[in-house]
């Protein structure tokens, strides 16, 4: 009683104080346990949060976490509140720090598709606001009318058209973080490139272990100038299924391909009729996107692909048309609802084993005597099966859930692909993961909220260690390596190449050579580490596919490249801009930390919300975090060499603007560079400042209607793929310039005056510049220090000036201890110490 | 003959609170919609986050809060989150059920009580209403004093509310039995009302005026009281039931002398009406006669377009803004018959933006959350008139006359612009 008594003040100080500290923003509690908060848990009467905070801005999100830190209080973050897995459920004594209110769109940048927003705008308020301006945010969750971005950073969600354009991970640029201790942690910049590690991809996914999210640069899609869909049905579902394949084969990349079964159609036709067969065992709803050209193919190219499994049922041409045919597949969760309670799965497997998946989902169901029906996305492997119940026979339908997780699991595939665990599968995780991947998993975590047991890694000194090479055969010797060989730090290496007077040991992969895991269909491969990247590019070639991103060729020929070794430098390349980075292609991994353990992250199917995604922080971690033994990649249909376009005349601002407009023709652009005149003299492509366009062939208009010249492949490649080189920038007087994207083009033409040459690629902010006679001085007076770095070439260093260098990444010296606490690989002092 | 095709299956079962609240799976759909959330982004003014508060109180019995009563009385059962509800949560019912709980169980402040008490006798009333509408008038000059005392904030919004022109005892619409003018096909009878027939007789008149014309006979009965809805919305549900009563009384037997339809020309009416079914279903006199006259209960824009109109006799060359009530659009369902029969009679129609808001008027919402109300309006007439309209026509009084106070453009009730077109009668509003 007086114990009670005593709570109850306490409270009403602790609440109080904290309102006190926060005057303008509503802080609920004071004298009550908010009920309102209580969603997804509803079990136990009287328990609910402490106090609830409805921050504003990032400083109250900062204010509100040091003060609880200080109380000892934990911290729950929370944006709308419309997740599936309990990830808000109520606990008691917390503090919930809500995001919702922070609704301010901070920056929009129309000509490079990049805005900045606060963490509690909606996700569809974005593709509202963006709109008028020919752009939408692409990840689409099936609560994008309330969700929020935060919650949508945190979940790593996306939806059916992750296939195209992938999800929330591969549309951030830059984060604002609040961590635990209320420090601030920003990463990225609006300015794309990213060198090394991106801490951006670890937190996408957290489910706000990691920190709360206050601020995001998202990255933008064009809308396509038209849209199309197709309803074909089958008589039965394999014949449902080998069509899609064939459309996927076919290079078609459909905006979203689903399958469902007859049960569904005729439920999504009682909400809302669009037209779906009553009787038909299998549906197949193809959405497409992209100029009306290109279009009219594809629909011929899908009737042409049915012919011999199923029969078109209609054709939707136009945007209206289109989400009219979609409508009723859009109802579905009102459908399922009307017709009784369900539990629902969202386990993902390759594609080549979804029929495998789709039976043993009738058998389990079948043999527990529950009524179900299916959806899967055809193009990344989801399947959602409701499972019907009656009521209290919840427990039942769930284990029935659970036993579809896991068999996912067994496939080869995810627990979960869409919603995440939240606390609703915390249980299954150790399934997915060994305890030593939680493990690692749980250190980093640990390490971003700056737990103080965690060690810090002392950087090695030179000369301390012996030296020595390395060749393991297999994954376990690696392991045994770097738990028994003590005295050595190592440097991993691809082929076994040594760096000269490096004073480090190779750990070579050369010999985890060969395929583990090749089935054209699913889209994927999964390789060792040390297999050769001109072995891999043969193999796919043979079955007409390719590696979706750019590889650094140069470095290749140099050393005879390998797949671990292109995964740990993940190069920037002019394709990143266009979302076909090498992080957007690499979906898992198997790695030896330095502590020996043999983890494994991530899930072979392309799109994962199971577990920290630690894979896509890796790359780009150059050895220094771990040693990769194996890689899961993306691959797509080989359509053939890109083709090049230059186009003459174009001053360095309307650069940006002529992309955008390029993109929103429907050009499937995957490159973009900007010469000034001096440069494009130089390179004899014209006599004045020219833009080029790298096209991805196959599917599209006829390419004469583009303005400009084709530039022959023989001359395109060695720009695209060695640009220093081609250059010749890495060898004259020279600097890179990193500003934000909108300002390139106007620093580019202050620049130009100068008569220097300068390169320009499009979003990335990215400027080279070269000039014989130009000091720093005069550099920073022509940007108006309007960069936020500036790397200069070692000639063009003039005494003890400023020298304006990246910064190293944040990431990396963060989570290293996590990785490698006793500093087994290597990790030059400057890296750590360089701020 | 004329078909009322209603639903054969119409409900007429009390829901069971307790199974409403389990039936929401708290997705939080809902949020985004709800005019509340929109204005104050708390989780609490949600219908997801009332529907958790509610759960104490009904589930478990326990007496609410002055937390949950006040989130609860910022709901302004608009049901727009029934629309949008992905599993059919029967909100109204919900809601309706934890006012009378909070009336029954909750000691509300001295004044917000005695507010809410005069609300509950007037209103009602015509009578009374005439009376206090004068005496308020006298004391309209305090509005502005009154605003500033927050507990009084509901008595300043209510003075500026009265319209300074008295309305006049002879302008008042007197009950009685209307001939159709042409073939006859339907008699229908048209409820009295309360406060509608006071501020604006000119809606019925209109209604009858057309439907006369169709070749429809209208009954105005005499004794009829006002429909309930203003006390169910407040908690006091046995009143409501008593004048549910009241009414079958007086309708039923005309009922039996044969009625196609009772038509209903205030939609926040219509919806108590077409809910006396499950009202009284647990009432064993009154059951099947309440759910027999729910079940012929129509809008006036339902039954209108169930009908053959007479042909046009004006050519209307003027721009409507549809302002769709929440209670037609959500509770009721009926979307696309205003839209139609305007179109239908030549109106050019315009499609304001957000169309799923409330207007903040709800019934005596306005009176009593004048500051929630306030921001709604001023909302909702910045997207009625964006357009520039000639008119804006809807079908609830309340909300013509709570968004007539922060617009210029003039309002009508739809029926008054049906009738002009196929009666040739100008609405006044009109000049």
């Amino acid at each position: 009683m007086f114990d009670d008594m005593r709570l109850v003040v306490w409270r009403r100080t602790f609440v109080g104080d904290l309102q006190k500290l926060l005057p303008h923003c509503e802080v609920l509690g004071q004298d009550r346990t908010d009920r309102a908060f209580q969603t997804f848990g509803r079990l136990g009467s009287d328990a609910g949060p402490l106090a609830v905070v409805y921050a504003l801005s990032t400083s109250d999100v900062v204010a509100a976490v040091q003060f609880c830190r200080r109380h000892g209080i934990t911290v729950l973050p929370r944006g709308a509140g419309t997740n599936l897995t309990r990830a808000v459920s109520k606990q008691n004594g917390v503090v919930v720090i809500c995001t919702s209110r922070m609704r301010q769109i901070k920056d929009f940048d129309p000509a490079n598709g990049l805005i900045t927003v606060q963490a509690g705008v909606r996700n569809q308020a974005v593709s509202e606001y963006v709109g008028s301006e020919g752009w939408f945010y692409a990840p689409d969750p099936s609560s994008r009318r309330n969700c929020t971005i935060g919650g949508n950073i945190a979940t790593n969600s996306g939806g059916g058209m992750c296939l195209r354009y992938g999800t929330t991970v591969n549309n951030i640029v830059a984060l604002t973080i609040v961590l635990d201790d209320g420090r601030l942690l920003e990463t990225g910049s609006a300015a794309l490139e990213t060198q090394g590690t991106d801490l951006a991809t670890l937190i996408c996914g957290s489910e706000g272990q990691a920190g709360i999210v206050t601020e995001a640069v998202l990255r933008l899609t064009p809308q396509a100038p038209d849209r199309s869909a197709a309803l074909v049905a089958f008589a039965d579902r394999d014949s449902a299924l080998k069509f899609g394949s064939r459309i996927l084969a076919s290079g078609i990349l459909p905006r979203q391909l689903d399958y469902f079964d007859g049960q569904v159609a005729a439920m999504c036709e009682a909400v809302c009729p669009s037209g779906y067969p009553k009787h038909s065992k299998a549906l197949v709803l193809v959405d497409l996107a992209g100029s009306r050209e290109v279009l009219l193919k594809d629909c011929k190219a899908i009737k042409a692909l049915s012919e011999g499994l199923g029969r078109v049922i209609a054709f939707a041409t136009g945007p209206e048309k289109a989400a009219a045919l979609w409508r009723g597949r859009e109802r579905i969760y009102l459908g399922a609802a009307r017709a009784g309670r369900y539990v629902m799965t969202d386990s993902a497997v390759p594609l080549s084993q979804l029929g495998a998946l789709l039976t043993e989902i009738d058998k389990l169901c079948e043999a527990a005597g529950l009524l179900h029906m299916t959806t899967a996305h055809l193009g990344d492997g989801t399947v959602h099966s409701f499972i019907f119940h009656k009521a209290g026979a919840e427990n039942e339908a769930e284990a029935a859930a659970n036993a579809i997780r896991l068999k996912s699991l067994r496939l080869g595939g995810t627990l979960t692909a869409e919603y995440g665990i939240g606390s609703a599968l915390r249980d299954l995780l150790p399934k997915q993961f060994s305890p030593d991947d939680l493990r690692l998993q749980n250190r980093c975590i640990a390490q971003l909220r700056g737990a103080s047991h965690v060690a810090r890694t002392t950087p090695h000194q030179s000369g301390n260690s012996s030296c020595a090479s390395f060749e393991p055969q297999t994954e376990q010797e690696v392991s045994d390596i770097l738990r028994l060989e003590s005295a050595h730090v190592f440097r991993p290496s691809g082929n076994g190449a040594q760096e000269e007077k490096s004073d480090v040991s190779c750990l070579s992969a050369k010999a985890l050579d060969g395929v583990t895991r090749y089935v054209p269909r699913d889209g994927t491969v999964t390789v060792r580490a040390g297999m050769r990247v001109s072995d891999l590019t043969a193999l796919l070639g043979e079955n007409g596919q390719r590696l979706p991103f750019d590889l650094p060729t140069r470095r290749l020929a140099q050393t005879e490249g390998t797949i671990g070794g292109i995964v740990a430098l993940s190069a920037p390349s002019p394709r990143d801009a266009f979302g076909g980075g090498l992080r957007d292609a690499i979906l898992a991994a198997r790695m030896v930390t330095g502590l020996g353990e043999c983890v494994a992250t991530g899930a072979g199917v392309i799109k994962n919300a199971s577990g920290l995604d630690l894979i896509k922080f890796l790359a780009g971690s150059r050895g220094h975090l771990g040693f990769f033994t194996e890689v899961t990649l993306r691959v797509t249909v080989d359509q053939g060499p890109d083709i090049t376009k230059a186009i003459e005349g174009i001053a360095s601002k309307d650069f940006a603007p002529m992309v955008t407009q390029a993109l929103r023709a429907g050009w499937p652009v995957s490159g973009a560079l900007h010469f000034s005149q001096e440069l494009a003299r130089k390179l004899e492509l014209s006599d004045s400042p020219t833009m080029l366009l790298r096209l991805t062939p196959g599917r599209w208009g006829a390419i004469s209607r583009l303005p400009g010249f084709r530039l022959p492949d023989d001359r395109a490649s060695p720009i695209w793929n060695r640009l220093g080189q081609a250059l010749d920038l890495d060898a004259s007087p020279s600097w890179t310039i990193k500003c934000r994207p909108d300002e390139a083009g106007v620093i580019a033409e202050r620049l130009d005056r100068t008569g220097g040459e300068i390169l320009q690629e499009w979003r990335r902010g990215l400027l080279r510049f070269a000039h014989p006679s130009f000091n720093e001085a005069e550099i920073i007076e022509k940007t108006l220090r309007s960069f936020t770095t500036a790397r200069a070439h070692p000639a063009c260093r003039i005494g003890a000036g400023p020298n304006h260098s990246y910064p190293p990444p944040v990431g990396l010296q963060l989570l290293k201890p996590a990785f490698d606490p006793h500093g087994r690989f290597w990790l030059p002092c400057q890296n750590l110490t360089n701020n | 003959m004329l078909q009322i095709n209603k639903d054969p299956n119409n409900q007429t079962d009390v829901p069971d609170p307790k199974e409403i609240l389990r039936s929401c799976i708290t997705c939080g759909c809902c949020n985004d919609i709800c005019p509340t959330f929109t204005v104050l982004n708390d989780e609490n003014d949600g219908p997801r986050g009332r529907i958790n508060l509610m759960r104490d109180m009904i589930e478990n019995g326990k007496a609410p809060d002055a937390h949950t009563v006040k989130h609860l009385d910022r709901c302004l059962t608009c049901t727009a989150c029934q629309t949008i509800c992905p599993v059919g949560v029967d909100y109204m019912h919900l809601i309706d059920k934890a006012r009378v709980e909070i009336e029954e169980n909750y000691t509300r402040p001295f004044l917000d009580r005695i507010i809410r008490n005069m609300l509950a006798d007037t209103l009602p009333n015509p009578e009374k209403f005439l009376s206090k509408m004068a005496l308020a008038r006298r004391f309209k000059w305090t509005a502005p004093l009154l605003e500033v005392v927050r507990p009084l904030r509901p008595l300043a919004a209510l003075l500026k509310s009265v319209p300074s022109t008295p309305p006049r005892r002879e302008d008042i619409l007197q009950p009685g039995y209307f001939t159709a003018k042409s073939k006859q096909q339907a008699k229908v009878l048209i409820p009295s009302g309360c406060v509608q027939k006071i501020i604006d007789s000119d809606i019925n008149r209109a209604a009858i005026d057309l439907l006369t014309a169709a070749g429809v006979d209208v009954v105005l009965p005499e004794n009829d009281k006002c429909c309930g809805a203003l006390e169910l919305h407040l908690g006091k549900s046995e009143r409501t039931l008593q004048k549910a009563r009241d009414n079958i009384d007086v309708w039923y037997p005309l009922l039996e002398e044969g009625l196609d339809a009772i038509v209903i020309t205030t939609s926040g009416c219509g919806t108590t009406i077409k809910d006396y079914g499950s009202l009284l279903a647990k009432d064993p006199d009154y059951a099947d006669r309440a759910a027999a006259i729910a079940n012929i209960a129509l809008d006036i824009t339902e039954f209108l377009s169930r009908i053959t109109l007479p042909g046009p006799i004006v050519q209307p060359d003027i721009e409507v803004a549809y302002h769709a009530a929440c209670s037609l659009q959500h509770t009721q369902r009926v979307k696309f018959e205003p839209r139609k029969l305007l179109i239908d009679a030549g109106f050019k129609l315009q499609r304001p933006r957000d169309e799923n808001m409330c207007c903040g008027s709800a019934g005596t919402y306005s009176f009593l959350q004048p500051e929630i109300a306030g921001e709604l309006q001023r909302r909702k007439a910045d997207s009625l008139s964006e357009g520039k309209p000639d008119v804006i026509a809807g079908g609830n009084l309340g909300c013509l006359t709570h968004i007539s106070q922060a617009t210029d453009i003039p309002l009508v009730h739809t029926v008054q612009l049906l009738a002009w077109v196929y009666t040739g009668k100008k609405p006044n509003a009109l000049g």
